[in-house]
């Protein structure tokens, strides 16, 4: 691999093995895609349907449904704002995230049709590690994590760290768990 | 399937207001489920197998995307097209009317002054159209009626003009229809259209008609081939300030035509005989000013009749007199009317409801607090 000076939110030149170049994709754009494959993988293993998605480098944004068709409506919906990182933010008791104040206050406010959490994917520094692919196996390389702020206290700083629990793992059963609690009435 | 669900790429229109979205839900079988007072609410279609949640509180932080998640529903359920679901969500408790002024848009546009015109135009044509389903006159100078004027005030909006047009659609407002309705069977009185409507119709829906059947009328008196007479053309609701408007909203440069269609609400049973779509081609400028000066001339009749049967009697306090409820026609009109009678001519009225034999009775008509009275110097006599 080259070794070259790389600018901010960029990696440097990539070579693979062979010495096919890389795409120049930005790192932040990276995460974006990456983000968005792993959505989809994990709503598609789940049976469920993604709708409003909106992204860009910052987030994610979207709204899985466990009832596929439209014309009946589901409470069993939450919104999701996803948060890509390589950076060293998970600790022993989940991962630890600062939100902007203005950014935590809309997560935290309880008044919004939809129920809403909060999901941040660790991935390894080294992209070339993100993604495995043998004859047998595809593998996204990464955990993520989640959180609902949903009525908790204001905060007085500019910003607020929320924890995401180690337990909180956001995968395909606890995504339909998190449906099933709020398809019943209750929170994420 | 797709893991993604169809998403909207326009936006829908969302300044729908969810009131009415209730008012066309109901008007089309679905029934609400559940209700969280000033919040949300659940509304189901069993019969197409759908349902919805409609939100109500715009503070809340998805409320927009909530609400377009209803209209999609409504869209797809009805299969309607996006651009025309605000119309007819309004329709459900609004009748509509759109006008259109056929002619050039050079840039995407008319001038600013025209445009005034047009929705002066209009609003005046509202105006007299309410006069004259009051009362049919051939001019309306003076005071008009407080019912004409109430109306104007307060039952009719500007919508939004259509995507990629200059069509003024203005909103008609009806209330709640009265629920008393007559038995059919003893209204022979009445035609069969007439019959086909059910109950006095609403005011609000009368001017409409009213308007139609005017701006009819004031086409056919401006064509100058047309061999309609005055009288009939002030029966069907034209009048002199009704032509001047459309003398003035006509001569603009580059009109062709003026060009109205009425989209009538569902919640009142149409009449089939009210034309949706009059083209009025460019008037000659003389011969406006020729008909409006004929029928300022005219004498104006302050009594109308009304010829129906006596379906209801109230007798007054010193039981010398009372009320009687008259449901008839009025030219072309089905209205029922109230009048205070004494003497000679409460027991007419009284013989009259006795041996369901139709009456004349004449007076000035009135609308107070959205019922008919006939008062001034009135009288009741047995339809010969």
């Amino acid at each position: 691999m080259a070794t070259e000076p790389a600018g901010p939110n960029q990696w440097p030149p990539m070579r693979t093995a062979t010495g096919v170049p890389y795409g120049t994709l930005h790192a932040s754009e990276c995460m974006q895609a990456f983000s968005l494959a792993f959505t989809y993988a994990i709503a598609a293993a789940a049976r469920c349907t993604i709708s409003e998605l909106r992204s860009d480098v910052e987030a994610v944004d979207y709204t899985v449904r466990q009832v596929a068709g439209h014309r009946r409506y589901s409470s069993s919906v939450v919104d999701v704002q996803m948060k890509c990182t390589s950076q060293d933010v998970l600790r022993d008791d989940g991962v630890h995230w600062r939100l902007p104040r203005g950014h935590y206050d809309a997560l935290r406010n309880p008044k919004s049709y939809n129920r809403k959490i909060l999901v941040v994917l660790l991935v390894p520094d080294d992209v070339t590690q993100w993604l495995t692919t043998t004859p047998e196996h595809m593998i996204l390389a990464g955990s993520a994590f989640w959180t609902c702020v949903e009525g908790h206290e204001a905060t007085t700083g500019s910003s607020k760290t929320v924890v995401l629990p180690r337990h909180n793992n956001y995968d395909v059963e606890q995504l339909l768990g998190i449906l099933h609690r709020i398809g019943n009435g209750g929170r994420p | 399937m797709s893991v993604e669900s169809p998403s909207i790429q326009d936006p829908l229109p969302l300044d729908v207001d969810p009131h009415e979205i209730e008012s066309f839900l109901r008007s089309n079988g679905w029934q609400r489920a559940s209700y969280v007072h000033d919040v949300s609410a659940i509304w189901e279609n069993v019969r197409l197998d759908a349902s919805l949640m409609l939100p109500f509180d715009r503070t809340y932080r998805d409320f927009v995307p909530r609400l377009r998640d209803a209209l999609g529903t409504i869209s797809a359920v009805h299969h309607i097209e996006q651009d025309a679901l605000p119309l007819r969500i309004v329709s459900s408790q609004n009748d509509i009317v759109l006008l259109r002024a056929d002619q050039l848009t050079p840039y995407d546009s008319i001038p600013l002054g025209e445009a005034q015109i047009l929705l002066a135009g209009i609003s005046r044509m509202m105006l007299v159209a309410a006069c004259s389903a009051i009362r049919p006159r051939p001019s309306n100078p003076g005071r008009r009626p407080s019912a004409a004027t109430d109306f104007v005030a307060n039952d009719l909006r500007l919508g939004h003009t259509l995507r990629g047009s200059f069509v003024l659609p203005i909103f008609v407002h009806h209330e709640d229809p009265d629920p008393a309705t007559l038995d059919q069977a003893q209204a022979p009185w009445l035609t069969e259209t007439q019959k086909a409507v059910s109950g006095p119709v609403a005011f609000s829906r009368q001017v409409v008609e009213t308007l139609a059947t005017g701006l009819d009328a004031t086409r056919e008196l401006l064509d100058p081939s047309g061999n309609i007479s005055l009288d009939e053309a002030v029966e069907r609701g034209t009048s002199a300030e009704m032509v001047e408007s459309i003398g003035a909203m006509g001569q603009q440069e580059g009109v062709r035509s003026l060009d109205l269609s009425f989209v009538f609400s569902h919640s009142i049973p149409a009449n089939p005989e009210i034309p949706s779509r009059i083209v009025v081609p460019r008037p000659e400028a003389e011969q406006v000013e020729k008909t409006v000066q004929s029928l300022r001339r005219r004498p104006i009749v302050a009594r109308n009749e009304v010829i129906g049967q006596v379906i209801r009697l109230e007798r007054a306090k010193d039981e010398e007199g009372g009320f009687a409820v008259i449901d008839g026609v009025v030219g072309q009109t089905r209205r029922r009317v109230k009048m205070a009678l004494s003497g000679d001519a409460y027991q007419l009225a009284i013989r009259a409801h006795e041996q369901k034999v139709s009456i004349i009775a004449v007076g000035e008509f009135s609308l107070i607090r959205r019922s008919w009275h006939l008062t001034g110097d009135t009288e009741v006599r047995l339809l010969a």
